[in-house]
């Protein structure tokens, strides 16, 4: 069964940066006459359950992008994204409340995922055994190390029961121990079907634990295959790569783009029903125009005479 | 533009559960803290009260009654129940989303619950103060009429009120954040513009249907209708339909920010 569906798919950021842009935003029409940058460009691909898929490519290649994008918190501009099922996403930059203890934290997360007390205080336990960061439970997370804050994340995110998991760079910063404890984890999570996306860096780690590895270059995939046939393919990219200049690797992504541009088939526009709101303009005013003959009819049934009205605004000044 | 709106009540009613689980957690977790915890939610009123009262009750009217037989001290709760309640939701309400982005943006949840548990968490304390002004009505041998029954209306209309008015603010301020600076100064104004302190009577006539435009007006006359014998709801009809064509305005252009904008707060950051 195909979890993950992805058609056609295309991502792109507006890059505002003032806060006179955004201000632009609210009367014009998103993503005309803002500068765009686009982080996928026509993706098409699926993933089916039980899969463990190993996602590699070189900074600014759209992982994280995609991760965001079957996790469901950013939306594409066109295509279409089927996902069947919850999922859980682990990235090195949590969402958790600084402010907050751990335990708290965990209260709160779950609590946003829909969970009650009864069920929250049921996972409790096997959250913070997971977590193991001692006394720290109780300490607000701005008082952890990067490593802590991410073995609560992990933490979390494996004891919710999702059924796609999707981990973001986010076991770089833990130790070899808790690396082992994720992994095992997570071979517990293929036997039991679920599905895994793997973002990660270290090539060593996807070749250990992934079947398949998608690679991604610049927002399109380069390669999509097994371990054994993607991983070598991409170590000699990246041997060769390094070897470039600053220059060199500039132009390299420059040809790149301009590649895709030429390939470019514009994908199926996919505006949903839910963006696009008819004539807000028209309904507004008309609104606007009812507040106004509302608050007439109010102040001329409250005012004996208009000139009595004028009189005694004269004699506040 | 019908559908939209459609949506977003649905979203409402199917995360009802979701919303005031996070609405208790949202109240006990910012008193955690402090010694005296959740009593913070009546002193905190409870000081202020007491200061306007000092203030506006006995050092400026010497303590007299209002409309002949109503003590000032219950008169002002009456109005002033409502208006902390409006003041504190609004405001946090309003933020409540630009507040929030941080942690909202790292995973998927209903972006239209966000205002609505803000300010769900503070019915609490209206709640809670509603006890205490009936107690100090009783004590004070101020009799209950039939007019009671309005409350729940009124009590409703507030909090519709509150969310349409947080709903269109909360994405307006997570694009431009000075609006939240304008808020504060415009509610600090809006006190004053309303009839808590002051008793309408003691304006001029022609000027009521002014001071009406303001849509608190409605909802402070009417908490005091209710708790102290006043109008009914159909005497005050031309300040009803107002309130709520400028409330369905709100709601209207909320609506229409909030789908057009929510998909895009990530980005916003």
């Amino acid at each position: 069964m195909s979890m993950i569906k992805l058609e056609h798919v295309t991502k792109r950021f507006d890059m505002v940066t003032t806060t006179k842009e955004k201000f632009k935003l609210l009367f014009k029409k998103q993503s005309k006459n803002v500068k765009t940058f686009t982080a996928l460009r026509d993706i098409s691909l699926e993933i089916g359950s039980g899969e463990v898929v190993g996602l590699v490519g070189i900074n600014g290649s759209g992982k994280s992008t995609l991760s965001n994008l079957i996790s469901g918190i950013i939306y594409a501009n066109e295509g279409d994204v089927e996902i069947n099922g919850e999922v859980a996403i682990i990235a090195v930059s949590q969402g958790l409340k600084s402010v907050l203890t751990g335990r708290e934290n965990i209260r709160l997360k779950c609590l946003m995922l829909g969970m009650d007390d009864a069920e929250i205080n049921r996972r409790m336990p096997g959250i913070i055994d997971f977590a193991d960061i001692g006394d720290f439970i109780d300490q607000p997370i701005k008082k952890y190390s990067s490593g802590m804050k991410s073995r609560l994340g992990f933490a979390i995110a494996v004891n919710v029961d999702a059924d796609i998991l999707i981990v973001d760079e986010a076991l770089s910063v833990g130790d070899q121990t808790f690396y082992n404890r994720c992994i095992d984890k997570m071979n517990e999570f293929k036997d039991e079907g679920k599905t895994i996306i793997f973002v990660s860096h270290s090539l060593s780690q996807i070749r250990n634990f992934c079947e398949r590895v998608i690679w991604l270059e610049y927002g399109q995939v380069k390669l999509d295959g097994t371990t054994k046939d993607v991983v070598p393919q991409y170590k000699r990219f990246l041997l060769s790569y390094k070897k470039l200049s600053k220059e060199e690797q500039h132009q390299y992504r420059k040809d790149r783009l301009q590649e895709q541009a030429q390939n470019a088939r514009r994908g199926k526009q996919n505006v949903d029903a839910e963006d696009t709101v008819k004539h807000p303009g028209w309904i507004l005013s008309g609104l606007g125009l009812l507040v106004l003959a509302a608050g007439s009819v109010m102040v001329i049934d409250e005012t004996p005479s208009f000139s009595s009205l004028s009189d005694a605004i004269l004699n506040l000044f | 533009m019908l559908n939209e709106m459609k949506n977003i009540i649905r979203e409402q009613v199917e995360n009802f559960p979701l919303i005031r689980r996070l609405a208790r957690y949202e109240i006990k977790s910012a008193h955690a803290e402090q010694r005296l915890g959740l009593l913070w939610e009546l002193l905190n009123p409870g000081l202020q009260i007491f200061i306007y009262w000092f203030v506006f009750g006995v050092g400026l009217k010497g303590n007299k009654n209002v409309d002949g037989d109503t003590p000032f001290i219950v008169w002002l709760l009456c109005g002033i129940v409502v208006w902390f309640f409006i003041n504190d939701a609004l405001l946090r309400g309003s933020n409540s989303i630009n507040n929030r982005l941080a942690m909202v943006t790292k995973m998927r949840f209903p972006m239209s619950a966000i205002p609505s548990y803000v300010i769900l968490s503070r019915m609490y304390q209206h709640f809670a103060m509603l006890l205490i002004v009936f107690v100090v009505i009783l004590l004070n041998g101020i009799p209950m009429t039939w007019k009671l029954l309005q409350l729940p209306y009124y009590m409703a209309a507030t909090y519709i009120f509150v969310y349409a008015f947080s709903l269109c603010f909360s994405t307006l301020i997570t694009l431009v954040k000075d609006i939240q600076l304008f808020l504060q100064s415009m509610m600090r104004m809006l006190f004053y513009l309303t009839p808590i302190l002051w008793n309408i009577e003691r304006f001029p006539d022609v000027l009521h249907g002014l001071l009406r435009l303001n849509p608190v007006f409605y909802l402070v006359e009417g908490y005091r209708a209710s708790l102290l014998g006043g109008a009914w709801v159909w005497q005050e009809w031309p300040t009803g339909l107002y309130f709520w064509s400028v409330t369905l305005l709100l709601f209207t252009a909320g609506t229409y920010l909030h789908i057009k904008f929510r998909k895009s707060f990530t980005e916003l950051v």
